[in-house]
């Protein structure tokens, strides 16, 4: 394209413009996001951060109470239980949906598979539906006592028992139920990112020879890997901020075994209208999701393929 | 497949590599329709009870297939909602959302991808925190601003605080980072403006994200059933998806008719999806990309 | 190309489409000071509850007052019960409030406390208004510390609904009428295997209140009637969880953890052979052709009491007084035996207006069933300490007795929370 000389010469042609200009230019295509994020995200982000130093309560005075709120947090037992549920959740639901995700992607981005486009369409399918929908046949699946759904695995004989009513099932049945919700999200992800890496590498390799397992772990997943590390995050965010099917299922129960975070924040900031405290929940969960997510995100740059 | 003339040094011979890849191909087959029927199961409960009578959704011998298919919950729901009116609300809310995130999204994508400037990592992580928060959080102050902004029962209340998103500008910096370089260092080279470079190299290559944010957006609004509840205090406003929930009553869950209510709110997606799964892989052949 | 194109249409499109919304969009906004027109025309806001089946009476009712009173409009909007009390207080605090709320009498003193509604003091002591027609169990529930905050709007008793064709089967004649019988029958009713069946579908969360009936009867409660102190720890409410948490782990005469919702289903599915519910169940029931009876709820060993579940009707204290007026004449007319009559014959709860009789509910006869259990049902109040009590630890206490945690500690660190929010 160029001649070798003119590339070695003109290093960084965005450097040669001014600073002033560099900047002006960045901030003018960022504005109408900055000024939306702004005024929707940010003014009522700020505003429940003062809100946990306060013991606002939507009526009635409000008053600066300090760090109290933390305080009161640190030697609440539920908080502790709750956060604990929450890392379970989180812990078990991002690597399954995001390994599952990425051997369907694989899967459904194979030559030569016939109907495709449906059987994506199948997978992407719970991302569509309203979650507080798609918990009643849940529901009823994980509580065969009613029997909905019993009366056929008892025909093809399975026989189970209530999950929903056992404080050591009832978690796993709200982790199946999120990572059913999301996969074919995720998949759908995946195979965008799939379709960008250039077929020319998997031909080359196909007539050096290579196999199948040297050819995702050479190729696919090295390029994959700014996907990976998105899709991981999104996940990570989204456990840790799960509650639909949780409110619609458990309510947290039973005896709080399902109770995360979040739905101490509602419990707090909805049922109770301590909206103060639930601040302060909230932004100790941003710490906790943020310490994740930078974590993540320093194991994949370092192995990220930038052109 | 052997070329003419030409034989490839240590491969199997044409027909058993053939059927090799025709069994695998079957096998994959086979594990993608257990994978999709497992996932679908639940909404395939949800198709045939929508099309039950009422009096055989909870009964005593379950069939997932009654002797009896009526379509009456489906008038019932479709006159119990109004639905045209939620329809065209839900049309305007997610496609609205939809078309200002992309065009904002992708601005602030690329800049955040491509451009230097102070204060880069700084708004690329505020922006990640913005999605890190959890929306109960934010609900009430947001609730309380838009009130003073008579802003309540109002599509631009419905809209506009969603008119970028942090996800959208996630994915398409990631989307963008990935693109190779060459092509518009040359045009800088040239002494294209950033827009320019913008509208022509970027987003000509990015159909396939664009179109895939697009969808998930469009989607995610759709669905949303509690933000135009807190929005809307008149029914009027409501979208489908919170206009379903009005089935769900106190004591009594009218199970046929939310059934039939959510499989009218899912086709116009599942048909959109098509759609965008075709164009994609259209999109991809003529992008010129290889 | 093409597809910048369609996006830029697409886009024209919807910023005029906004444009043309945003000068008509849908409805009000329910502001505290709107139109009191020049003919004195009063609009007032309406925000309930009433989804579901109760949905169609309750809209058929409001338009039917619209029509009749032509200088005022109720402009009423129907959401799901969470989104209202999520939006209630913060409309409030904005000054956006609704005018006429309905709201479960159970969280009336959270909100009374608050100050939102104005007291109605006035219109009960007023003949005009003939709130001595209204069941006293309802008007007693829309008390807060003594002043009345609410008018009923609609009241429900428990009864005791059993399934003839299960009964028949297992040879018992009729309905229990006290406990031994009743305990009895449960275990006879139930059956494990590849087809269980259960005595009785109890709920203990997200449902109509079913265990406080157990404990009532037996002289103990979740709290002393002015919910001041726990009774958690009395002899009457330990004997009354012991017996029948035994009874549910040893004998499986109920699932464990089920909702409102789930015990009806297993009552309609014929997989329960008892149920207490309130009458919105009878229609479904009917619906799913079981062949069910309505019984008072067993006597127990030291009362014969059900439980009524009340909805009341409040108006915004921030209202003008010709507001209050307005809101108190649809009060009246709700309330009158014709309107009642309507509601109950399509709704199936009971009329809150003592004048109906049974004749006048012909059309649906298990109305009058409830009817007849009105003057023992009380109402389960928690005062404003409602979500603590009972969300925050008594349901988990339950929860937890019936996974196998010994019934008196559990009660008894129970009993110490619970007087630790209603003490302090």
């Amino acid at each position: 394209m160029r001649p070798a000389g003119l590339v070695a010469r003109i290093k960084d042609p965005f450097a040669t413009r001014s600073r002033r200009r560099r900047i002006l230019v960045a901030y003018t295509f960022m504005l109408p996001s900055l000024i939306v994020l702004a005024v929707f995200m940010f003014y009522p982000l700020i505003r429940a951060a003062i809100l946990s130093f306060t013991n606002y309560s939507v009526f009635g005075v409000t008053r600066y109470v300090g760090l109290s709120n933390y305080i009161t947090l640190f030697h609440n037992s539920q908080f502790w239980g709750d956060l604990v549920n929450t890392v379970y959740y989180a812990g078990v639901t991002t690597p399954v949906s995001v390994a599952l995700a990425l051997a369907l992607a694989l899967l459904l981005n194979r030559r030569g598979l016939p109907a495709r486009g449906v059987l994506r369409a199948a997978i992407f399918l719970p991302a569509v539906v309203s979650l507080a929908v798609a918990a009643i046949p849940f529901r009823l699946m994980f509580t065969p006592s009613i029997g909905l759904i019993t009366y056929w695995l008892g025909a093809v004989g399975v026989h189970s028992t209530d999950w929903l009513d056992s404080t050591t099932l009832a978690m796993p049945a709200v982790i199946i139920v999120g990572i059913w919700k999301n996969v074919g999200f995720y998949m759908v992800i995946y195979i965008a990112g799939l379709q960008t890496i250039p077929k020319e590498f998997y031909e080359a390799a196909r007539i050096d020879g290579a196999s199948t397992w040297r050819r995702f772990r050479n190729i696919t997943w090295p390029l994959l890997s700014n996907t990976t590390m998105f899709v991981t995050i999104i996940a990570l965010i989204a456990s840790f901020q799960a509650f639909d099917q949780i409110f619609v299922m458990t309510q947290g129960g039973p005896a709080f075994s399902t109770e995360t975070l979040v739905m101490l924040i509602y419990r707090q900031g909805f049922q109770q209208f301590q909206l103060g405290y639930a601040s302060a929940i909230g932004y100790i969960l941003v710490l906790i999701i943020l310490l994740f997510s930078l974590f993540q995100m320093r194991y994949f740059n370092r192995r990220a393929i930038r052109y | 497949m052997a070329r003419a003339g030409v034989s490839p040094p240590a491969r199997p011979s044409a027909p058993r590599a053939r059927r090799r890849r025709i069994l695998g191909t079957g096998w994959a087959l086979a594990v993608a329709i257990a994978a999709a029927l497992i996932i679908v199961f639940p909404l395939l409960w949800m198709f045939t009870t929508s099309i039950k009578p009422e009096s055989e959704i909870i009964s005593a011998h379950p069939g997932l297939f009654s002797a009896t298919v009526t379509g009456s919950n489906y008038v019932q729901a479709w006159h119990a909602i109004d639905f045209p009116r939620l329809f065209m609300n839900t049309v305007i809310f997610a496609g609205g959302v939809t078309i200002l995130s992309l065009t904002f999204d992708s601005l602030t994508a690329y800049a955040l991808a491509r451009l230097d400037f102070p204060g880069k990592n700084v708004i690329f992580v505020l922006v990640l925190i913005t999605l890190m928060l959890p929306f109960q959080v934010n609900l009430i102050p947001l609730f309380l601003l838009l009130t003073k902004l008579h802003w309540i029962n109002t599509y631009q209340g419905l809209i506009l605080p969603r008119a970028t998103n942090a996800f959208g500008i996630f994915f398409l910096r990631q989307f963008f980072l990935s693109i190779p370089k060459e092509l518009e260092d040359a045009a800088r080279v040239d002494g294209a403006s950033e827009f320019k470079i913008y509208r022509t190299v970027i987003l000509r290559m990015s159909v396939p994200a664009l179109l895939t944010l697009g969808l998930f957006h469009f989607m995610y609004n759709w669905n949303d059933l509690l933000w135009p509840l807190i929005v809307s205090t008149n029914a009027s406003m409501y979208t489908l998806s919170s206009g379903l929930a009005l089935f769900l009553g106190q004591h009594v869950i009218q199970y046929g008719l939310i059934m039939a209510g959510s499989v009218l709110a899912i086709v116009p997606m599942v048909i959109a999806f098509l759609v965008i799964q075709r164009r994609f892989v259209e999109s991809i052949a003529t992008s010129g990309l290889r | 190309m093409r597809l910048r194109i369609i996006g830029a249409s697409l886009a024209a499109a919807t910023a005029l489409g906004l444009v043309a919304a945003g000068c008509s969009s849908g409805g009000s906004s329910g502001s505290s000071s709107s139109s009191s027109g020049s003919s004195g025309h009063v609009t007032l806001t309406y925000w309930n509850g009433f989804t579901g089946p109760d949905e169609p009476a309750v809209k058929a009712l409001v338009n039917k007052f619209n029509q009749t009173h032509k200088n005022i409009t109720i402009d009423m909007t129907i959401m799901p019960w969470d989104v209202f009390y999520e939006k209630l207080l913060p409309a409030y605090a904005a000054n956006n409030g609704p005018d006429v709320v309905a709201m479960d009498t159970q969280q009336l003193p959270q909100y009374a406390a608050k100050g939102v509604f104005a007291p109605l003091t006035s219109y009960y002591s007023s003949s005009a208004n003939d709130t001595s027609s209204l069941v006293s169990a309802a008007t007693d529930a829309t008390k807060v510390k003594g002043t009345q905050y609410a008018v009923p709007a609609n009241f429900a008793p428990l009864m005791l609904y059993w399934n003839k064709t299960l009964f028949a089967k297992a040879g018992l004649s009729g309905p229990p009428t006290n406990w031994a019988q009743w305990q009895a029958d449960a275990v006879k009713l139930t059956k494990g295997g590849s087809s269980p069946q259960y005595g009785i579908a109890l709920a203990e969360n997200n449902t109509i209140a079913m265990w406080p009936i157990l404990l009532w009867e037996n002289g103990g409660g979740v709290t002393n009637p002015d919910a001041t102190k726990s009774m958690l720890s009395d002899p009457g409410t330990i004997s009354a969880v012991d017996q029948w948490s035994k009874l549910v782990i040893k004998n499986g005469i109920a699932p464990k953890n089920i909702t409102g919702a789930e015990a009806d289903s297993l009552f309609t599915a014929q997989k329960a052979a008892m149920e207490m519910n309130g009458p919105w169940a009878t229609t479904g029931y009917q619906t799913a052709k079981v062949d069910f009876g309505l019984a008072p709820i067993p006597a127990g060993p030291k009362k014969s009491v059900t439980l009524a579940d009340v909805v009341g009707m409040s108006v915004n204290a921030k209202d003008s007084s010709a507001k209050q007026a307005a809101a108190e004449t649809f009060f009246t007319w709700w309330n009158t035996a014709s309107s009642q009559t309507y509601y109950a014959v399509h709704t199936g709860f009971v009329p809150t207006n003592t004048g109906v009789t049974a004749a006048d509910l012909k059309a649906n006869p298990d109305v009058a069933d409830f009817q007849s259990v009105s003057k023992s049902a009380q109402a389960y109040e928690l005062g404003t300490q409602y979500t603590n009590v009972e969300t925050n630890t008594w349901e988990p206490a339950i929860e937890k007795i019936l996974q196998g945690s010994p019934v008196t500690s559990t009660l008894s660190a129970a009993n110490t929370q619970v007087n630790s929010y209603l003490g302090g």
